[in-house]
């Protein structure tokens, strides 16, 4: 019996000296994503390699959105998390720990903003003020798709107290649109483009360059904690993120970018093909998270102004 | 001191241990208080609220959407179950729907619902009255089923009609059962409600506890719950004085 | 008013689940004269609350047959009160005394007053006036009983059936009970049928007692009992007489149960 007993120990300690010998010592980085086409650049890199040059795995997670992503950022179930500019300064604003970490979708240019407002071709709605008593669909309220949802509603002649909001996933917004569900959805590529290829949408208004050109719709969070502790790693995050962009730039419209894309949103290749999409940034654009901010004050959603440059890790810029 | 006092007094000392320790962990920032504001910002949160009148709106719609559906619950609920307890054929028509329905989660059912019956108040009243009605229906089902063979011998014995009998012995008899059916569909009734309203609702205290946590207004977030909490203990106590109004007898 | 109630040859088989069928009663005939108290006793286990279901109806025998004044039974007949030994579970625990005791009229014509009125007079009769109001579980055990009684008084009943009714009641209250029972009867006149255990209570209360035997359960005799009325808890229960249709009842029963045990 002792013997045995003594094999065993000895097997246990052996057994944990290997383990703990750093045999390819990957480093794990848990990611929130949203499967829209904002976070192309990231699964590029993955593809690529470009993160596993710098030492890192990514462990990617679906969400609805970043309102949803930021509480498990929070939590600890994430390291990073591709959310939205507003959802991140409603946090910032209730003193929640976050920082962007990285860039992720800019709205440059009136002819390279897909995302739109989108209804039944039938249902003979045009403006903001049609939609008054109406329903909208938005992958989760009080988010940047939400606000600006509702500023172009406002520029375009309604009332958007007068609108109901839905909260619908994106992948489900043209489903929720042809069975009624919602008379309006605001929805981001890919989408958008396929919704609008069939006869019974159509696309009515692109709130964001109608309401703030060059917007900086969404980025990459984390907290300052990370930030802090794993310099290194955010360092090496961001490195390879901007390889990933850079990649998908130049890529676009390519098979090996839609076989990446196809990957995540579950499309059909064929019918990626049609859609149209913008370039990347590389860099975050603080004028515009400040901009955006006054829109919140203005809509109410902030209670007071907040400094934007401190939560921008300074590599982003 | 008196034994109910005493019980009284550790309730509210033990009370007050939690609320302190749940501000000592948020004021010294053992959880960050963005997750868990402080008992006292939460409290501020619920008086402002109050004060500004914004509770009644959302409480009302809840409170409406709950009780209409509750109503219809319970009447479907008891109808059905006196009728499949005292009809074989019924029963036996009746029991494998309920059998196949009864252990399905109702909130695993409400996606679905929302897919076939659109989002609107129709819909919204469904979800809850399917996961009300079956306690309901099931214990009134039991408890007619269950009816002390002495009462229906009872009945027997002076002559009573089928009717009569249904009437006069067994409807009564069974209500301490219908009472423990409503009782158990009343909280599932208030989840259901507030759920819905969570995934599609308008208003109400289910979309208004959602819309704070994605703003993460979390304070008052906690300060909705905190009314949710008191609007469930509310219908509890109601009922239980209903209770004890309807059936004097049970338990004696 | 009261009624001849005979039983033919009643036999009763249960099927015990399994296939197998046990013979409960196997051929018993009795009859019991107008206005007569018949008491059935016999060691437990016999059937005798069985017997007791056949003739109120709530049990259909296997073979045989149960007449009032000569014609069939079949199915609870009107003129038939069954009273339960489990009386605190018959009682309507949801109505009032006066309620409870109404219950039989409610189903025939006449004016709601005139029926509180007649019930009354019934609680009153069982020594319950006063009560009228109150619900089965604010009274004692015996009170129940009462109410039951009265109940069962209120159905106009030409047979008295009674199920060990005092078995579950104290000394003293189920003598007062015996000599209340022995009260209607003797004013109202029913036909009264008792299963008990209580040899004792039997040879009090009974014009005649019925021994059965063990199951398979037949009659094994029948005692007349000659002892004077109105009986008295006291003085009848002291008659040497008494005494001697005791012993000789006991003897048959316990010889009975030392037979079933060779």
């Amino acid at each position: 019996m002792r013997q045995s007993i003594s094999k065993w120990v000895f097997g246990l300690a052996l057994g944990a000296m290997l383990g703990a010998m750093p045999a390819s010592a990957a480093e794990k980085l848990r990611v929130s994503i949203i499967p829209i086409n904002d976070v192309t650049p990231l699964f590029s890199a993955i593809k690529q390699g470009y993160f596993a040059e710098e030492g890192l795995e990514i462990d990617t997670a679906p969400s609805a959105g970043g309102a949803v992503g930021i509480p498990g950022l929070v939590a600890g179930s994430y390291d990073i998390v591709y959310g939205n500019v507003v959802s991140m300064l409603l946090a910032a604003q209730q003193g929640i720990d976050i920082r962007v970490i990285a860039p992720g979708t800019k709205v440059d240019k009136v002819e390279d903003d897909a995302s739109a407002m989108v209804v039944r071709s039938d249902s003979g709605i045009a403006t903001g003020k049609d939609l008054e008593g109406k329903n909208v669909g938005v992958n989760t309220r009080n988010n940047v798709i939400w606000l600006y949802a509702r500023a172009w509603i406002k520029a375009s002649g309604g009332d958007p107290d007068k609108v109901t909001y839905r909260e619908v996933p994106h992948p489900q917004l043209e489903d929720a649109l042809r069975q009624k569900q919602i008379d309006a959805g605001f929805m981001v590529i890919p989408y958008v483009a396929l919704a609008t290829a069939k006869p019974e949408f159509k696309a009515i208004a692109h709130p964001y360059s109608t309401v703030q050109l060059g917007v900086d719709v969404g980025e990459y969070l984390t907290t300052s904690k990370f930030l802090t502790e794993r310099p290194e790693t955010a360092a090496k995050f961001l490195r390879a993120l901007r390889r990933g962009i850079e990649w998908y730039n130049a890529n676009r419209g390519t098979p090996p970018l839609l076989e990446i894309v196809s990957g995540f949103t579950k499309i059909d290749v064929e019918l990626l093909k049609k859609v149209n999409m913008s370039a990347s940034p590389l860099k975050v654009d603080p004028p515009q998270v400040e901009t955006t901010m006054k829109l919140m004050l203005d809509n109410k959603l902030l209670k007071a102004p907040i400094d934007v440059k401190p939560l921008i890790y300074d590599k982003a810029l | 001191m008196k034994d109910r006092h005493l019980a009284i007094l550790i309730g509210v000392i033990s009370l007050a241990m939690v609320t302190g320790l749940w501000e000592f962990v948020s004021d010294h920032r053992i959880v960050s208080p963005a997750l868990l504001p402080p008992p006292s910002s939460v409290a501020r949160a619920l008086v402002t609220l109050i004060a500004d009148g914004d509770i009644w709106q959302q409480l009302l719609h809840t409170a409406a959407l709950f009780a209409g559906s509750y109503a219809i619950a319970c009447v479907v609920g008891i109808a059905v179950g006196i009728w499949m307890g005292c009809s074989e054929f019924v029963d036996g028509l009746l029991q494998p729907i309920v059998e196949l329905l009864r252990p399905i989660p109702k909130s695993a059912l409400v996606p679905a619902l929302f897919l076939f019956l659109g989002i609107g108040p129709l819909t919204m009243v469904t979800v809850v009255v399917v996961a009300a009605v079956f306690p309901v229906l099931i214990n009134v089902y039991q408890g007619v089923r269950g009816l002390d063979p002495v009462l229906s011998e009872t009945a027997r014995t002076f002559g009573c009609s089928r009717w009569r009998t249904i009437r006069s012995v067994v409807l009564p008899a069974t209500l301490p059962a219908i009472f423990t059916g409503m009782k158990v569909a009343l909280s599932l009734g208030i989840v259901l409600a507030v759920l819905a309203e969570m995934l599609a609702g308008q208003s109400g205290l289910g979309f208004i506890i959602l819309d704070t946590q994605r703003a993460f207004q979390t304070d008052q977030m906690y300060a909705w719950v905190v009314v949710l909490a008191a609007f469930g203990a509310a219908c509890s106590l109601l009922f239980d004085r209903i209770e004890r109004f309807a059936i004097p007898w049970h338990g004696r | 008013m009261a009624a001849r109630v005979s039983l033919q040859n009643v036999r009763k088989v249960f099927d015990d689940g399994s296939g197998a069928s046990l013979v409960a009663i196997d051929g018993v005939s009795l009859e019991a004269t107008r206005g007569e108290f018949l008491a059935i006793v016999g060691p437990s286990g016999c059937g005798k609350s069985t017997l007791l279901k056949i003739i109120a109806g709530l049990i259909e025998p296997t073979a045989g047959l149960v007449e009032e004044d000569g014609r069939r039974v079949a199915g609870p007949p009107a003129r038939f009160v069954y009273l339960f030994q489990q009386y605190s579970r018959s009682l309507f625990a949801w109505r009032t005394v006066l309620a409870n005791v109404m219950f039989p009229l409610e189903q025939t014509a006449g004016s709601r007053a005139d029926i509180k009125e007649t019930c009354r007079r019934f609680i009153a009769q069982v020594g319950l006036a006063g009560f009228e109001d109150r619900y089965p579980w604010q009274l004692s055990g015996g009170m129940q009983q009462r109410v039951a009684i009265a109940r069962a008084l209120a159905a106009n009943p030409d047979v008295l059936l009674l199920d060990e009714p005092f078995s579950a009641v104290d000394a003293l209250t189920r003598m007062e009970l015996q000599t209340l029972v022995l009260e209607l009867c003797q004013r109202n006149g029913f036909t009264a049928i008792l299963v008990t255990h209580d040899v004792e209570e039997a040879v009090f209360m009974a014009d005649r007692v019925a021994v059965l035997t063990q199951r398979p359960t037949r009659v094994a005799e029948i005692v007349p009992i000659g002892l004077p009325r109105p009986r008295n808890q006291l003085t009848t229960r002291e008659d040497p007489r008494f005494l001697e249709l005791r012993h000789h009842l006991m003897t048959a029963l316990l010889g009975d149960a030392v037979d079933a045990g060779r």
